[in-house]
């Protein structure tokens, strides 16, 4: 792709607007003239959905960790386990791949990401050591990765499906699961309204280090 | 900053900007296979693929045939010690189904079989037409932006992934078969990442409005 | 006129269809076809859908109960519901295929729910793991059926069991309960599956269940004793105590044995009768009772304390027959007035003893005793041993006794006159 002389010619200097669905490049309107969806120059309002959804999505992670997840009862006596005494367990039964699994999707992931996503947002404003370029993976790996912790959901959704054979064994989704779920979806949304083409206008705006 | 250059109408459509860092590049064809990053910040721009479209049609179809397939058979099945459960796709999908957990059992659908199917679907209706060369039906925008906004919320893969978790957490204490169902979806989902591989979506927005 | 040959008209020709069409439809394709096989088959190895009617269905759940054959799953309840007046539920049950042909008309069906009996709890396992629904049914298939009707309870001897059943008699149940074991030698052969009322109501019906191959046995020289309790017996010879078991003093049972050799196949509507211990039994040869029996009954209202069921009856010194009961009857007088209480000692005698020959009829019989009792024929108590007290029903010739009638269709046996003792 060629590049035009001068600094960096975005579609904003340029007084255009790329419509971020279907990529036209088009001057300013409310509409893209191709596709219909709403064009912004850039994301709505700036950072403060960011903000909002991350604020949702970490508040609801508490009590995704402090209530059950799985409710088992086995002959009677019934056992509930949170996501961090899941993964206890399953060390202490021996299944340490897949309580890495579990650790990793379930509380590593969920808490990378509200600190990244912290850190991006914040790094907008501040001076910060790493580069656009470094920003811009970090985002793009947030992004990726942030579907992938509602993994322990579904596993908790087949357990609670498969496993019910009455009074012998029987499992059940405990008040976790939901707060959990929805924690993943503000995150996902947060992140989904972080532009990252405000990187680069902050990189452009303020000299590298 | 310096004056933008000024670019009439017939100059805009030679442009694309990189939607993640805005830069502006002239957009011109690129060769099937091959793919057109961006300068600044190396993220892919255009990367079509070869008879894209006959093969998202023929792909996505193929996903929504499965889908049909895997709701409708078996798909697991638990026996230990003489006791036995079979569960069925949307048995795991209305796993929550107690009280406040109601809302999250439609949730739990939607991600795993719903949106996924709504994505495909949407994927054939906008392009079907531009396969037989008609010009693009009725609201094939609104399919194809629903098609892309679907994108990171259709779980289809995640959830056989959580499903052999699930398996693999309980492979000690019982046994699990897998049904027809559990296969045809991990075929399905292998198929929906193949599907993604042909999305371009300059491509395609070229070839839907190029028949306007 | 041309002279130049013409130009051709060129036509892009269409590349052909399979160049055409991208190979990729084949993914679709054969998605289709895979669906529709894996489909199809499922389909075709659905078995057989069976309706079973039950009146009550505890536990059972559409969807998880199973039908088992020898423990083994064999099918599915699939659903339930009302018969179309409400009496019974009818369960829909999916059976597979290959055991389908098998259930005809001799096929049974219960629910497996856990039973205690005086054998002990059976079925436990049916409290974790839910109840099930049992079948059972032999190994040649005939007009297969889909309508059953299931039975109540379940079946002490499991049916289509190699083994015979048989039916016996007794005066009364005493510890006779369903499930008591049935002993030859010592060694279980086979159960009492039933204890019910006879019609007459003066006895007890038991219908058991001997096991293959100790049928073999049962002969018309075999006979049963009741097992239960011990006996006593205070005679010239001495006191002597008869307990076969502790277990059968508890539980109760029947024993048997071929008494004597020659016996021939039992027939059809054969009734044994249950002896009260194995003496009595073996001792009943010599009485051959299953060859006649006569049943009257006699009205004695002097005090006849001490008789007891099992006392012989004698003629001119010679046993033809014993006590079967003491029974009380309050029959209404045919005129209508309130009926009298009266106690009566059946008997049973067997007629040729009398005199009569054999082969004759009970009415034949009947004309002979009425002729005997015009002839001074009366019943009468008397005394076999100073020692011991025991009573005897003495049939006794006396032709200078006062007229008498014998009462040929008093209910519920013909009523001999009797005499003071």
């Amino acid at each position: 792709m060629e590049r035009l002389d001068g600094p960096p010619l975005t579609a904003r200097r340029a007084g255009l607007v790329a419509c971020t669905q279907c990529t036209r490049v088009q001057r300013p309107a409310k509409n893209c003239e191709r596709c219909a969806a709403p064009l912004h120059a850039r994301e709505y309002m700036g950072l403060q959905r960011v903000w909002a959804w991350l604020t949702v999505g970490l508040l609801l992670y508490i009590p995704a960790n402090t209530y059950p997840m799985l409710l088992t009862s086995t002959l009677g006596s019934t056992s509930a386990s949170t996501i961090l005494g899941g993964v206890v367990e399953l060390v202490q039964y021996g299944s340490y791949f897949i309580a890495l699994i579990v650790f990793v999707a379930s509380v590593a992931i969920p808490v990378m990401k509200f600190a990244v996503i912290a850190y991006l947002a914040l790094s907008l404003k501040q001076m910060v050591p790493i580069s656009a370029h470094q920003r811009l993976v970090l985002f793009e790996v947030v992004e990726f990765i942030g579907r992938w912790s509602m993994i322990d959901v579904f596993v908790v959704a087949i357990l609670s499906a498969l496993v019910q054979l009455g009074f012998v064994a029987t499992v059940n989704p405990g008040p976790a699961a939901a707060c959990f779920a929805l924690s993943v979806v503000f995150t996902m949304l947060s992140a989904q309204s972080f532009d990252p083409r405000l990187i680069w206008d902050a990189s452009e705006e303020t000299p590298e280090k | 900053m310096s004056t933008p250059t000024q670019f009439d109408d017939a100059a805009l459509r030679d442009l694309i900007a990189c939607p993640r860092c805005d830069l502006l590049h002239r957009s011109h064809r690129v060769a099937d296979g091959c793919v057109g990053r961006c300068k600044r910040c190396h993220t892919p721009l255009i990367m079509p693929r070869a008879q894209a479209i006959p093969r998202i049609i023929a792909l996505s179809l193929t996903v929504l045939i499965l889908l049909v397939g895997a709701l409708y058979f078996p798909f697991l099945e638990l026996n230990a010690g003489g006791f036995s459960n079979s569960a069925s796709l949307l048995d795991a999908a209305t796993a929550f189904n107690h009280g406040l957990l109601i809302p999250l059992s439609g949730a739990v659908a939607a991600f795993m079989v719903l949106l996924p199917a709504v994505r495909v679907a949407s994927l054939v209706y906008a392009l079907v037409p531009l396969l037989f060369h008609q010009p693009p039906a009725r609201y094939s925008a609104y399919a194809l932006r629903l098609a892309n906004r679907l994108r990171p919320w259709a779980m289809a893969e995640i959830f056989i992934i959580g499903v052999v978790v699930a398996l693999v957490k309980i492979v000690d204490l019982a046994d699990v078969t897998p049904g027809p169902a559990f296969w045809a979806f991990s075929v399905m989902v292998i198929i929906l990442v193949l599907n993604d591989t042909y999305m371009c979506r300059w491509t395609l927005w070229n070839a839907l409005t190029a028949r306007r | 006129m041309t002279e130049t040959p013409e130009e051709m008209q060129v036509e892009d020709r269409p590349p052909p269809l399979w160049r055409r069409v991208s190979v990729v439809w084949l993914v679709p394709l054969l998605a289709v076809v895979v669906s529709l096989a894996v489909a199809w088959q499922s389909l075709s190895e659905r078995g057989v859908l069976v309706t079973i009617s039950f009146e009550e269905t505890a536990g059972i759940v559409a969807g998880k109960t199973a039908v088992k054959f020898r423990d083994v799953d064999v099918g599915l309840v699939e659903d339930l519901a009302f018969s179309a007046d409400l009496s019974s539920v009818l369960v829909s049950a999916r059976i597979r295929k290959e055991i389908a042909p098998f259930l005809d008309d001799d096929a049974s069906f219960w629910i497996a729910r856990p039973r205690v009996s005086p054998r002990g709890i059976s079925e436990l396992d049916t409290i974790v793991s839910g109840v099930y629904i049992e079948g059972s049914w032999d190994g040649t298939p005939e007009a297969a059926i889909v309508d059953f009707v299931g039975l109540e309870t379940a079946p002490e001897v499991r049916p289509n069991s190699a083994g015979t059943s048989v039916r016996l008699s007794a005066p009364d149940a005493g510890s006779l309960a369903a499930g008591a074991p049935i002993l030859f030698r010592g060694i279980e052969v086979g159960q009492i599956e039933r204890v019910s009322l006879a019609e007459t109501g003066a006895s007890v019906i038991v219908d058991a269940f001997v096991a293959a191959p100790h049928d073999q046995r049962l002969t018309t020289a075999t006979r049963f004793w009741n097992l239960s309790g011990f006996s006593v017996s205070l005679d010239t010879s001495g006191v002597t105590l008869d307990v076969d078991s502790l277990a059968s003093l508890v539980e109760g049972g029947l024993g048997f044995d071929i008494v004597y050799s020659g016996g021939g196949p039992i027939p059809e509507e054969q009734i044994f009768q249950i002896f009260t211990d194995e003496r009595a039994a073996r001792e009943s040869v010599f009485n051959q009772r299953l060859q006649q029996e006569l049943r009257l009954s006699i009205e004695f209202d002097d005090q006849i304390q001490g008789l007891q069921a099992g006392d012989p009856v004698q003629f001119r010194g010679l046993r033809v027959g014993e006590v079967e009961s003491l029974t009380i009857t309050a029959l209404e007088e045919a005129d209508g007035s309130p009926a009298d209480v009266r106690l009566l000692t059946n008997i049973v005698i067997n007629p040729g003893r009398l005199g009569l020959p054999g082969q004759a009829g009970r009415e034949a019989a009947l004309d002979y005793i009425e002729a005997a009792v015009a002839g001074g024929l009366r019943a009468r108590v008397g005394v076999t041993s100073m020692l011991t007290g025991a009573l005897v029903v003495e049939l006794a010739e006396m032709p200078e006794a006062a007229p008498a009638a014998f009462l040929r269709d008093a209910r519920p046996h013909p009523q001999l006159p009797h005499v003071a003792s």
